[in-house]
């Protein structure tokens, strides 16, 4: 294999860290590799519900667009669960390929990899919230570290939010753009929640607006949003962020290098290079690219996996962290046949935190109406005939909220990832018992006047996050090969940095795709002060 | 034989013919039958011919079996047989092609009066849903009754 000196930098990746590695090192030599999946054309523009009922537009065109040609809207009457953000046909190309270019044996655990430029991002809930010292337990770094770089990404990407009773969780709101409109059931939530918000903040229920990576005003010549609702089925709307959209922005600025179609496989250091060998992801063809500084950003279990094999180690057993998720069914029985509300953001309506004794740590909670799904989604989650459920899905929807719950994680001996023999993946994680948190919140909302039941609380397969973590955590002193210093750097090299997820030593309840973000900004800064 | 066997053959011998013409009749018959359980009428044209090139690929789940086209020859009522397999196992093979049927019929537009509510209807919905409770009680009263007398399994 021939090589030659292709950058200063070569980040392998393009999702949040990836991209925000290269943001960080413009301008100095950088070369992102990826597979580099892209959406197929979109077909239909406006809203949802719109174009349901256009004449102009066709049933054919319906099909294709929220069901598929390959029925790929119908994936969880057939297959396992998968994430109804990934399923629909213009979303499958999230995790295209997967199966074929880093196959994984997993055991209690379903993993979500995306070998789309910009990764999983594609299919985010647009979520960014700021850890706090107490979410950085645990870590080598502080928050004054990540503020900086929090600071700079809000500015870049634009974020919405609002001045609430989740500020003090979520941190200052000085820069952020005016939050996002909500429809009757949102405003019917926090309007209960208002009436009595003492007795439930003293209980340790907080609720408010979402920060989330949508433009409600211009910005960066990206439009404000349009309610359009169409987040369950198209990734690439310019309002709602995507690190793609500041790739292609660098890349087309000529600010760095990106090339798609290369599967990462491992990396040698050589004297003051490091060789990074990548394979074409269609054809197979091997191909050796040098530099003086790798920064690892493939996602925790995909940089793990290029860690492991650049070792040839089947032995090691790595870290695996995740975010449990279980679901909170609730139903505002005053909001019974409501009239739909066709202009929407289909993904989170509010935020709650949890700071009460039925946890000992700080638990965010994500909260979704339905109508941005279709209704066949989850249509046999009611307990009627199909016929009952149909009016069901059709008059209790607008009255139906979904509390998604987001378990902290920190490393045990039973949840790991290991490179086996045959070059899978292999992911072993303990099933956790419940908490009893579900009930605890249960009882709070019914005195806001919802109903629900615990019989309808769902608890996740792990895995079904997408928010992985720890498989390289960072250390103050790193005492084994696969731990990272405070600057990224793996143990046992010299050149070689993790900028993503698999840094962090602990998951926090709270989404970490902006942590994840600024801490590759922060490693990126590092490595471009060691190049001179 | 059971539909699911019959699937397997189906794509066990792409060669025969005679047993996929019966076979996509078969199809067709079903989606008639179960559009019309849940709708009251025969599936439109697109809707039978969407229905039986998804089912013809999709390996529906293998237990518990149910013997729906014999079922469909005795006329039972399979919405009531529906719900009280889903009541024993949420992933059969009836409540799967049920399933797929709601998903085909909900993204074209004729049939999106049956799933979204345009109108503020607070009296009615929550009467429609009252007395589909009160339906699907006796449906899986029924259903419960049915598997046994047609010896389901």
């Amino acid at each position: 294999m021939s090589h030659d000196v292709s950058a200063n930098v070569v980040v392998v990746g393009s999702g949040p860290a990836g991209t925000f590695s290269a943001f960080q090192l413009k301008g100095r030599g950088v070369l992102v590799l990826d597979v580099g999946h892209v959406p197929p054309a979109r077909r239909l523009t406006g809203n949802l519900y719109r174009l349901r009922r256009d004449p102009a537009v066709t049933p054919d065109d319906l099909f294709e667009d929220f069901i598929g040609p390959q029925f790929e809207s119908l994936h969880n009457v057939f297959r396992p669960y998968l994430s109804p953000k990934l399923k629909a046909p213009r979303m499958r190309f999230v995790t295209e390929g997967a199966e074929r270019l880093s196959p994984v044996d997993a055991q209690n655990f379903r993993a979500a990899m995306s070998f789309a430029t910009g990764g999983l991002a594609n299919a985010w809930g647009a979520g960014l919230y700021r850890f706090s010292s107490a979410d950085l337990a645990g870590f080598p770094i502080y928050s004054a570290d990540l503020e900086p770089y929090y600071d700079a990404i809000t500015m870049k990407i634009g974020i919405s939010g609002a001045d609430d009773d989740l500020a003090r969780f979520f941190g200052p709101t000085g820069d952020l753009q005016p939050s996002l409109q909500i429809d009757g059931n949102a405003r019917a939530l926090l309007r209960r929640y208002a009436a009595r918000r003492a007795a439930l903040n003293r209980r340790g229920l907080f609720l408010g607006r979402p920060r989330v990576a949508v433009l409600t005003r211009e910005h960066d010549g990206r439009p404000a949003y349009r309610y359009e609702g169409r987040e369950f089925f198209e990734p690439d709307n310019p309002s709602v962020y995507n690190p793609a959209y500041t790739l292609r922005e660098l890349a087309g600025r000529g600010e760095i290098r990106y090339e798609r179609g290369w599967l990462v496989e491992r990396f040698l250091e050589q004297d003051e290079q490091v060789l990074v060998v990548a394979r074409d992801s269609t054809r197979g063809t091997p191909r050796t690219f040098a530099c003086r500084r790798l920064i690892l950003a493939a996602g925790a279990l995909n940089t793990a996996k290029i860690v492991l094999r650049s070792n040839d180690d089947h032995t090691a057993r790595l870290p695996l962290l995740d975010n449990n998720v279980s679901y909170i069914p609730l139903l505002d029985p005053w909001r019974i046949g409501a009239a739909l509300e066709p202009s929407i953001y289909a993904a989170a309506a509010l935020n709650g935190v949890y700071t009460g004794d039925a946890s000992p740590q700080v638990i965010q909670m994500t909260l979704y109406g339905l109508t941005g799904a279709l209704r066949s989604d989850y249509l046999f989650d009611f307990p009627l005939s199909v016929r009952g459920n149909v009016a069901a899905a059709k008059y209790l929807t607008p009255g139906l909220t979904v509390v998604q719950l987001f378990y902290p994680d920190t490393p045990t001996p039973s949840n790991y990832l290991r490179l086996g023999e045959d070059g899978r993946l292999e992911l072993r994680y303990a099933t956790k018992a419940a908490t009893g948190l579900e009930g605890r919140l249960l009882k709070l909302f019914r005195r806001m006047g919802y109903l629900g039941a615990a019989r309808f609380c769902r608890h996740l397969e792990p895995g079904n996050s997408f928010h992985y973590a720890g498989s390289l955590p960072m250390t103050a002193t790193p005492q084994r090969r696969y731990q990272t210093d405070r600057t990224g750097l793996l143990g046992g090299t010299r050149h070689v940095y993790v900028a993503d997820g698999a840094n962090f030593p602990a998951l926090p309840s709270k989404n970490h795709t902006l942590t994840i973000m600024a801490n590759a900004m922060r490693i990126a800064d590092g490595v471009g002060r060691s190049l001179g | 034989m059971t539909v699911d066997a019959a699937a397997t053959l189906r794509r066990d011998e792409p060669g025969d013919e005679g047993a996929a013409t019966a076979s996509h009749r078969s199809l067709e018959a079903e989606a008639d039958y179960l559009h019309r359980a849940l709708f009251g009428t025969v599936a439109p044209e697109p809707v039978r011919r969407l229905y039986v090139q998804l089912l013809r690929g999709a390996s529906l789940a293998a237990v518990p079996r149910c013997e729906i086209a014999t079922l469909m020859a005795r006329g039972v009522d399979l919405e009531a047989v529906e719900l009280a397999l889903r009541r024993r196992n949420p992933v059969n093979s009836l409540t799967q092609r049920f399933h797929a049927l709601c998903y085909l019929v909900e993204a074209r537009p004729e049939y999106f009066d049956r799933f979204v509510n345009e109108q503020q209807r607070f009296t009615g919905g929550f009467a429609c849903v009252a007395v589909h409770a009160v339906r699907s009680m006796y449906k899986l009263l029924k259903g419960c009754a049915l598997l046994r007398i047609h010896n389901v399994s």
